[in-house]
């Protein structure tokens, strides 16, 4: 039961209800039924919390109640450096977020030569937990790479191959398509060492000529257009929070 | 979270951005700041002093056991001296950088220098400490441990901007040391395995500082 009480502080199931988890008297019913935790504490009618600091999960979920937090998803195009301004007047990312009000930063990197889905966020907690190597959530790269591939090539990196930084493994390896001199593949990793898709491609022998981020974990980059960007559903932060322990 | 106590280990190779970066979040945080890279610095600059070969690991052990460092951990003015006199300018000249590495990579110097470390740790709570070794030796329970980068042509670049020397040179320079203190068998640089790697080749200062802000608060939240 959470004791503190900030000045902010506003009934639970106001909160609750202001994040779109349901009506107030639905909100009042899931906390009476022990369903909703504040700071890993189990909630009682009553409670009042601050929802820019409280921690709120509803059967296990987390919800994120503080309307300052923005979680953003971007495609970014080729040739776009992975900062917000670039101080030597590159394109960069914040030439694509357009109106967001609050200072974002992006998610890990994407080179300036890959593409595809990158993460957004001014959550500190939630970006440490991406970044931190404890909680290594899988992400999937769709890559043109020099073809044909034959079979082995996907055994060999699944079973793993020995980079210039150790041993380095794919956690999943399907060919899409094969056209030409060209094969598509899909590939996903848990771990996020610098260039490391091109590198293993490198190491067997077939060099990567376009690389596309298509996942983070959870959340996909789906049919969202190079250049645009989209806010997070509250279920997919909620499943982003899942993929890095809650 | 202003008086909570709280220690960031910020480690990287030279040219990454570290000391810039270090200084300002800790002002940023309103917590002290340690650079144990001039403490290394300062070691060396009394065996230059002293006449003594920065080779000879006994008589480097001998100066360092002698001598007395004051580490002053304000950000805005960090400061170092030995045995009273300040060493601030001298450390980092030439013949010091030319004859850290050696000096540095003594075990007894920085089992020396790490207790040091962590008593100015532990004295002040909340601090930003910058060096090779912090997430992994000296503060191996840091909050937030963050391993700085850049690429090779970036660290260069910067490193010769700020020394005004020649790029090629410095990129050498930057290759050699980074291949010494990699491959030295006292606490050589590597990366903690619990530490955020942040990559700042295309990153301004400013925006590294604001992101790292972020993390410290996600990080100790709670």
């Amino acid at each position: 039961m959470p004791k503190v009480e900030s000045e902010n502080a506003e009934r639970l199931q106001k909160v609750l209800a202001s994040a779109g988890v349901g009506s107030r008297r639905a909100c009042e019913v899931l906390i009476a039924a022990g369903r909703v935790t504040v700071d890993g504490q189990r909630a009682s009618l009553g409670d009042k919390v601050d929802p820019e600091t409280a921690e709120i999960h509803v059967d296990g979920q987390r919800v994120v109640t503080n309307t300052k937090l923005v979680y953003i998803a971007m495609n970014k195009p080729r040739g776009v450096v992975s900062t917000m301004a670039d101080e030597r007047g590159r394109e960069a990312l914040a030439d694509y977020v357009g109106d967001v009000n609050q200072r974002v930063y992006h998610v890990g990197r994407l080179d300036a030569d890959s593409e595809g889905l990158l993460l957004l966020t001014n959550d500190g907690t939630l970006a440490h937990r991406l970044m931190h190597p404890s909680y290594e959530v899988p992400k999937t790269y769709r890559a043109e790479v020099a073809g044909p591939v034959p079979r082995a090539v996907g055994r060999q990196l699944l079973k793993g191959v020995e980079l210039e930084d150790g041993p380095a493994k794919a956690d999943a390896f399907k060919l899409v398509d094969a056209f030409g001199r060209t094969a598509l593949i899909e590939i996903v990793l848990h771990e996020g060492r610098k260039h490391i898709v091109r590198r293993m491609f490198d190491e067997v022998g077939h060099p990567v000529s376009r690389l596309i981020r298509t996942a983070i974990g959870p959340i996909r980059l789906g049919d969202l257009k190079p250049g645009r960007t989209r806010r997070l559903t509250n279920a997919e932060v909620a499943a982003l929070f899942k993929s890095v322990g809650g | 979270m202003s008086e909570q106590r709280c220690v960031v280990a910020v480690d990287g190779p030279s040219g990454s951005g570290k000391s810039t970066v270090s200084r300002r979040l800790a002002v940023a945080l309103g917590a002290r700041y340690l650079d144990t890279g001039a403490m290394y610095r300062a070691v060396t600059w009394a065996v230059l002093r002293d006449g003594i070969d920065p080779a000879d690991a006994d008589a480097v052990t001998k100066v360092a056991d002698s001598v007395l460092l004051s580490v002053g951990t304000d950000p805005e003015a960090p400061h170092i001296s030995v045995d009273g006199t300040p060493v601030d300018g001298p450390i980092r000249g030439s013949e010091v950088t030319a004859a850290v590495s050696p000096v540095a990579a003594v075990p007894a110097v920085r089992a020396k220098l790490v207790a040091q470390q962590r008593e100015i740790i532990v004295a002040a709570g909340r601090i930003v400490v910058e060096g090779r070794d912090i997430g992994t030796v000296v503060a191996p329970d840091a909050d937030l441990k963050v391993y700085l980068t850049a690429s090779e042509a970036e660290r260069g670049r910067r490193r010769s901007a700020e020394t005004a020397t020649d790029l090629a040179a410095t990129v050498a320079d930057l290759a050699r040391r980074d291949k010494f203190d990699s491959s030295r068998k006292a606490d050589p640089l590597r990366q903690a395995d619990d530490a955020v790697v942040l990559d700042s080749t295309d990153m301004g200062i400013d925006e590294v500082v604001a992101y790292l802000t972020t993390l410290v608060d996600g990080a100790t939240r709670r």
